[in-house]
């Protein structure tokens, strides 16, 4: 596609990136077919490239966003359905990310919204501040009948937003899981030696995901670290715009594990919850510019790796193989467009007996993404509600994926248990069962 | 260019938008000219103009009662699917609504008692063959950008797909819409009867590139799948050699479900993102790909390898699972795309020639690649003849998009001069209007418009697009009446 | 009554461009093997094209033939027949159900747009009409379409002329489409089911993945009449219900073997190949029960087109109401009814009944004072039918052809 900067632009290292992607689209639409937003509302404004090319204008033109520009690009869900989808292959994920950046910085929100995000971007990734406001969700939830219902609209208020963030909160929440430093050796002969993302939501609403990673991995004789002064990966205030908290996450990160590999030495850092997987694989791209980070960033990312990936490589036993149990497998978006790893996790299940049954429209997203269902409630609620319905038409015993938003989005309306992909594999390999029904 | 702005409509700009908001609520109407600009252009981005307005309704309500204030009002209307045609066919116009489909989504009935589907033209072409994919039915015409075109944009283009050698064009698959013309008069032609009443109006709209009407509903034939399908990846060390086994394949009484060829470039560009296993180093790919029950495609499998053997190929590769195959196909239908990797723009031609004139069309294409000094990776539907030469440019570079233009004029006045035509499924549109006249004549081009004049007697819908020239209705309908009696020529009487 | 017999498409817009000026509409015949079909004509001076009657080129290897248009159908098929390739839609040859003496010419074929059983699958003259060279109502030779399979240069106008019955121009030259010749053909016959049970057995048939090429019906009463090509497989007279599978032998052998067992809950299907196949289908597309010859002669003959599934439905309540006969094609898509004489020839009934369910109905024999007092052609809804009188004025504003052909009444 045609672009028009000006040299002094593409002297910009971020404009001249902007540049090279936008180069690449030759505007075939395709990427619409498998938007999710696209698919609901059938404006191209709500598609990739109808946002590629609000993109294009408002960096050619230096412009201050405007209010219609980003009512779009906040609604892209960053499922990157769309990059699996386009054959000329257009990195719309850096396009987008450098678009919410330019927002943030340069748009001002009106002062509810502008809140809502300085909240969410305090908490979420702060896990004794999560667990704290998920009491504080519960008291106030039976509040939450008082608030007027707003009427269903594609551009939500802070009622409608409010509401659905008091309709996620757990009823009650687990106790918390083993504390960062901690080593847990191999059981047996040791094989190797990795780190495993502590996460920041997920271990306060899932500590039996990781649990069972742990479970899992010693048993097969790999040594797990929790490595302390980790920290959120990064993607939520990544995915809101607010690149410097984003980017001084990545960095406390990478100087951790750096000092963790220089020490006993990483084989791997494992990640459970895709959403954060796809952020560290780029770390080494967000820092490209950091002379101090870039090189070990790079590496970070290239030791980084999704749980399915690693423990394909285990040859896991199977002592306690299911062989009845319908597995629908949620494919969630990180995992499959942003990682591309797609058919792996359902080869794992299937090999430990799982009976393990594709969803249709698989590669619509299911609306979590990251704070999508809380900013965004009503196409969240729509895109949730089929997935739901496409689920349930292969009628599964359990439902299973690899992102704890995905679970938490999914579970909110369904009544079929949802665990993740390494839990199902933990119990076949000789692990506990899942804890059913329950979101802990 | 395109017609002479009105200005005075364009002066009452913010009085239209009102009245369309009125008709369309919520955010059905975009103004903005941020947000317009995303309706710029389709899938041909060499030519791109912001309309007016854009206006997305979402019932054929809505849809008649835009045309018939535009109509009123003497506002031109461009109609507009997914955006992905090829030769500007959605290319708007500043003093135009631009009136998009994408909201009637819908499938509204499957019936697989008569073989069909009723859907809304939002809908895209694969999502029908999804839709009955159960109950092992699909919908046959499958252009490349199927995952994307919609059904309404299918049936104003006549698309074609890789699969039309045997089972046909959007033509010979539908059997009946509902339209609205340009009055804001809704129809209905046809239906679920395997053939119409009167003159054959669906098979004059079919392909009439939104001149004619807007589809609001769309009844679409389904078949059952073939009970298999394999493909057969043939390489060949000259595209000569390629095009004479085509030429055998047909001569035996054989065809294909699909028989497409690929030349080096688009090979490369294709594997790049595919990684199919195309062969990296043959001058010419052909995938020929035969269905039907096991007996009969292992069989013409075998006759197909055999003539392809004679004809001198260098590889074979023959599917052996369903994967497959799709993979075989993968690489070709993303080819026009994938080019993307290879030259930041292209531009993408789509004559049809006589089948045998293909080597002489081909050693044309080169020595044109060589004259204009631009690259060129050639796909081709080889087995009708249908060529889509993939002219490779640079728009940032000044005078390449003017010189990618000629080559491409040139290209297809070579395959009128052949005997072909100048498209065989992307549709006239803006891109090959002015080269109308290499292939009819005035009277044959009056002759069409004053079919556009008994829908569209105003001539506001889409107008610029198909005629180079165009002519008042009053103008076309004035005969020609010699003075005075004329006695019947001189020719045998009985 | 002046009969102008032209030698070229020049001759042809001198008639039609003097026939403009002295306001005298013009009959357009070729062989005339279909001038029955149709309200009596309001125009004094015929047009008759059978002197254009050259084979401009023949390229099997390009699928296609172009021929004048006045062309013998006859010829034209033994031609490509030598080729071994056909054209696919079985163009029908009304000759023996009108009571004509030839098949007529292509001009007339693509004009009538009769197709025969296989049009269910591979089209009908429409969908086979590559291109053509015409002379409008405006007294001027064009052209349309190509000489190539695939093209969509312009408005299709090609559609609009096949099925025109010669009302929007003259056909000098015609460009068609031709395929190859199925190397075998292969029958399945079910006897005894009655049209309920038949249109079941049909629809199981056509939505099997075993590409059935035809599917037809013949009421027991059908054998009342005449059943010359059938032979031995009329049988006791029982009903039958046939299903046709082409291509080459061992798959057609194969997937008839798969049909039967998918037919298995309709009956044992007995198997009839080649040449007997070929004769029997032919009985069919000629609609020969129904025969200009036979005992049905007399009786005038609808051909209504419905919904597939809808067909058996339609059908067997026409034929109880008036005491007539029908036989079924297209699985069920495609009704020939005689009805027993009456000067409406039960157009009310028939109209009726085909509305109901989104069909139409033609009076393709009736006596010329049954076809002053009923519709030939189905009425259409006014919308329709305002485009269609714009459509037709858009080719010919004067109706200098064909005038009257198409509408009763018309002067």
């Amino acid at each position: 596609m045609k672009t028009e900067f000006s040299l002094a632009q593409l002297a910009d290292p971020d404009i001249a990136e902007a540049d090279k992607i936008l180069r690449a689209c030759v505007h075939c639409g395709f990427c619409t077919a498998t938007c999710p937003t696209y698919v609901l509302l059938g404006d191209e404004l709500d598609s990739p490239r109808g946002r590629i090319y609000l993109i294009k204008e408002m960096l050619e033109k230096d412009q201050t966003p405007t209010a219609e520009v980003v009512k779009h690009i906040d609604r892209c869900l960053s499922c990157l359905a769309c990059m699996t989808t386009c054959p000329s292959g257009v990195n719309y994920m850096h396009l987008v990310d450098q678009a919410r950046v330019r927002i943030e910085q340069r748009y001002r929100r009106p002062l509810t919204e502008r809140l809502l995000r300085r909240v969410l971007a305090f908490v979420l990734p702060d896990p004794q501040r999560f667990r704290f406001s998920m009491w504080l969700a519960r008291l106030a939830r039976p509040l939450a009948v008082l608030l007027p219902t707003p009427r269903p609209s594609a551009t939500p208020g802070l009622i409608s937003r409010l509401k659905a963030m008091l309709a996620l909160a757990p009823d009650r929440l687990p106790s918390p899981g083993p504390a960062a430093g901690i080593v847990f050796a191999a059981l047996g002969k040791k094989r190797g030696r990795v780190a495993l993302l502590q996460g920041c939501a997920q271990q306060v609403l899932a500590p039996r995901i990781n649990q069972a990673a742990i479970s899992l991995l010693t048993r097969h004789g790999i040594e797990v670290v929790l490595v302390r002064d980790e920290q959120c990966c990064g993607a939520l205030t990544h995915h809101l715009g607010n690149d410097q908290d984003a980017l001084a996450r990545a960095r406390a990160n990478v100087t951790a594990w750096r000092a963790e590999a220089a020490g006993e030495g990483l084989d791997a850092i494992l990640v459970t919850a895709s959403g954060c997987g796809t952020v560290i694989k780029d770390y080494g791209y967000l820092l490209r510019e950091d002379q101090a980070f870039a090189a070990d960033a790079a590496k970070v990312s290239a030791l980084t790796k999704d749980i399915t990936e690693y423990v394909a490589g285990l040859g896991l036993e199977q002592v306690a193989r299911q062989d009845n149990v319908v597995v629908a497998y949620h494919s969630a978006c990180s995992l499959q467009h942003g990682q591309k790893i797609t058919s792996l996790p359902k080869e794992l299940l299937s090999k430990n007996g799982f009976v393990v049954k594709d969803v249709p429209e698989s590669h619509l997203c299911c609306g979590s993404a990251g704070t999508y269902n809380i900013l965004q409630p009503e196409l969240a609620g729509r895109l949730r509600d089929r997935k739901v319905a496409n689920i349930a038409s292969v009628k599964p015993d359990m439902i299973a994926a690899g992102n704890i938003g995905c679970m938490v989005q999914i579970a909110s309306g369904t009544s079929v248990p949802v665990v993740h992909t390494i839990e199902l594999l933990d119990w076949a390999t000789g692990g506990s069962r899942p804890a059913l029904n329950t979101q802990g | 260019m395109m017609p002479a702005s009105d200005q005075a409509v364009l002066a009452r700009r913010a009085e239209i938008v009102a009245a369309l908001r009125a008709i369309v609520p919520g955010e059905g109407v975009i103004d903005t000219p941020a947000e317009m600009r995303a309706y710029e252009s389709d899938g041909l981005t060499a030519y791109r103009q912001p309309p007016m307005v854009v206006v997305l309704p979402d019932t054929t309500e809505q849809v008649a009662l835009v045309l018939k204030y535009c109509a009123a009002q003497g506002i031109k209307v461009v109609p507009r699917g997914s955006g992905t045609s090829l030769s500007g066919g959605a290319l708007p116009l500043e003093d135009g609504v631009l009136l998009g489909l994408g909201k009637f989504k819908r499938i509204r009935e499957i019936d697989f008692d008569n073989r069909v589907v009723v859907t809304e033209p939002g809908v895209t072409n694969l999502a029908i063959s999804q839709a009955v994919a159960h109950a092992g039915f699909y919908y046959a015409p499958d252009p490349s950008s199927q995952i994307a075109c919609s059904i309404g944009g299918n049936v104003a283009e006549n698309s074609g797909g890789v699969h039309c050698l045997k089972y046909g064009m959007t033509t010979n698959n539908v059997l009946g819409c509902e339209i609205v013309l340009m009055s804001g008069e809704i129809l209905r032609i046809g239906g679920k009867s395997p053939e119409n009443a009167g003159y054959d109006l669906m098979g004059v709209i079919t392909g009439s590139e939104g001149l004619l009407g807007v589809i609001t509903e769309i009844t679409v034939r389904i078949l059952q799948k073939p009970e298999t399908a394999r493909a057969l990846m043939v390489g060949f060390a000259q595209v000569e050699a390629a095009g004479e086994c085509v030429a055998r394949i047909i001569g035996a009484g054989i065809i294909p479900g699909g028989m497409e060829m690929m030349d080096k470039p688009a090979i490369h560009a294709a594997e790049a993102f595919v990684h199919a296993g195309y062969p990296l180093d043959v001058e010419a790919l052909l995938i020929i790909e035969l269905d039907g029950p096991k007996i009969e495609v292992d069989e013409l499998i075998t006759r197909v390898e055999t003539i392809a053997n004679a004809c001198g190929s260098t590889t074979c590769q023959i599917s052996t699972s369903e994967a497959e195959r799709n993979l075989f196909w993968a690489g070709r239908k993303a080819a026009f795309p994938a080019v993307g990797r290879i030259s930041p723009d292209y531009l993408c031609m789509d004559g049809t020639i006589p089948r045998g004139a293909l080597p002489k069309a081909l050693a044309r294409i080169r020595d044109l690649s060589e004259k204009y000094q631009l690259g060129c990776a050639n796909v081709f539907h080889a087995g009708d003849g249908n060529l889509h030469p993939l002219i490779l440019y640079d728009a940032n570079k000044p005078g390449e998009i003017e010189r990618a233009e000629a080559f491409g004029a040139d290209i297809l006045r070579a395959c009128v001069e052949f005997g072909g035509v100048l498209t065989g499924e992307h549709g006239v549109g803006i891109e090959k209007r002015d080269l109308m006249p290499e292939m009819f004549s005035e009277v044959d081009l009056n002759q069409q418009q004053r079919l556009k004049c008994a829908f569209d007697a105003q001539g506001l819908l889409n107008p610029g697009k198909v005629f180079p020239t165009l002519h008042r209705c009053a103008e076309l309908g004035r005969m020609h009446v010699h003075a005075g009696k004329l006695a019947f020529p001189d020719i045998p009487r009985f | 009554m002046d009969t102008l017999k032209v030698r070229d498409a020049k001759d042809v817009e001198e008639v039609v461009r003097a026939a403009i000026a002295n306001e005298q509409p013009l009959e357009i015949i070729g062989h005339g093997s279909k001038r029955s079909i149709g309200h009596v004509m309001a125009t004094n001076a015929v047009l008759d094209v059978s002197a254009l009657n050259a084979v401009t080129s023949y390229e099997p290897n390009e699928l296609i033939v172009t021929v004048q248009a006045g062309a013998p159908l006859a010829d034209v098929l033994s031609l490509i027949d030598a080729k071994n390739q056909q054209f696919a839609f079985e163009p029908m040859n009304t000759a023996p159900l009108l009571g004509m003496p030839a098949a007529g010419t292509i001009g007339g074929m693509i004009a009538a747009g009769l197709a025969g059983p296989r049009r269910i699958r591979a089209g009908g003259a429409r969908d086979h009409l590559l291109g053509a060279h015409a002379v409008s109502g405006f007294g001027d030779s064009f052209k349309t379409g190509g000489k190539v399979v695939k093209n969509v240069t312009g408005y299709d106008l090609c559609k609009l002329l096949a099925g025109s019955w010669g009302t929007l121009s003259v056909m000098t030259e015609v460009t068609l489409k031709v395929m190859p010749k199925p190397e075998a053909e292969r029958t399945l016959l079910l006897r005894g089911l009655d049209d309920a049970v038949a249109n079941k057995a049909m629809t199981a048939a056509l939505g099997s993945p075993f590409d059935v090429s035809a599917a037809a019906h013949l009421p027991k009463s059908a054998f009342r009449a005449r059943t010359d090509g059938l032979g031995d497989i009329a049988g006791q007279g029982e009903a039958l219900t046939v299903l046709r599978l082409e291509g080459i032998a061992a798959s057609a052998a194969h997937r008839a073997g798969s049909l039967r067992e998918l037919l298995a809950p309709f009956g044992t299907a007995t198997l009839v190949e080649d040449v007997a196949s070929a004769a029997l289908w032919a009985t069919i597309r000629d609609v020969l029960p129904f025969a200009a010859g036979g005992a049905l002669g007399a009786w005038p003959v609808w051909r209504i087109v419905c919904p597939p599934a809808s067909g058996a439905a339609l059908g067997t309540q026409l034929a109880r109401e008036t005491g007539g006969d029908v036989i079924y094609d297209w699985g069920g898509g495609l009704i020939w009814a005689a009805l027993p004489p009456k000067p409406d020839a039960h157009a009310p009934a028939v109209r009726q009944r085909a509305d109901a369910v989104g069909g139409h109905a033609t009076l393709i024999r009736a006596a010329e004072d049954v076809r002053r007092i009923v519709d030939v052609f189905h009425p259409q809804s006014p919308g329709i039918a305002g485009l269609s009188e714009r459509v037709r004025a858009s080719f010919d504003p004067k109706t200098i052809l064909n005038r009257g052909r198409l509408t009763r009444g018309a002067r």
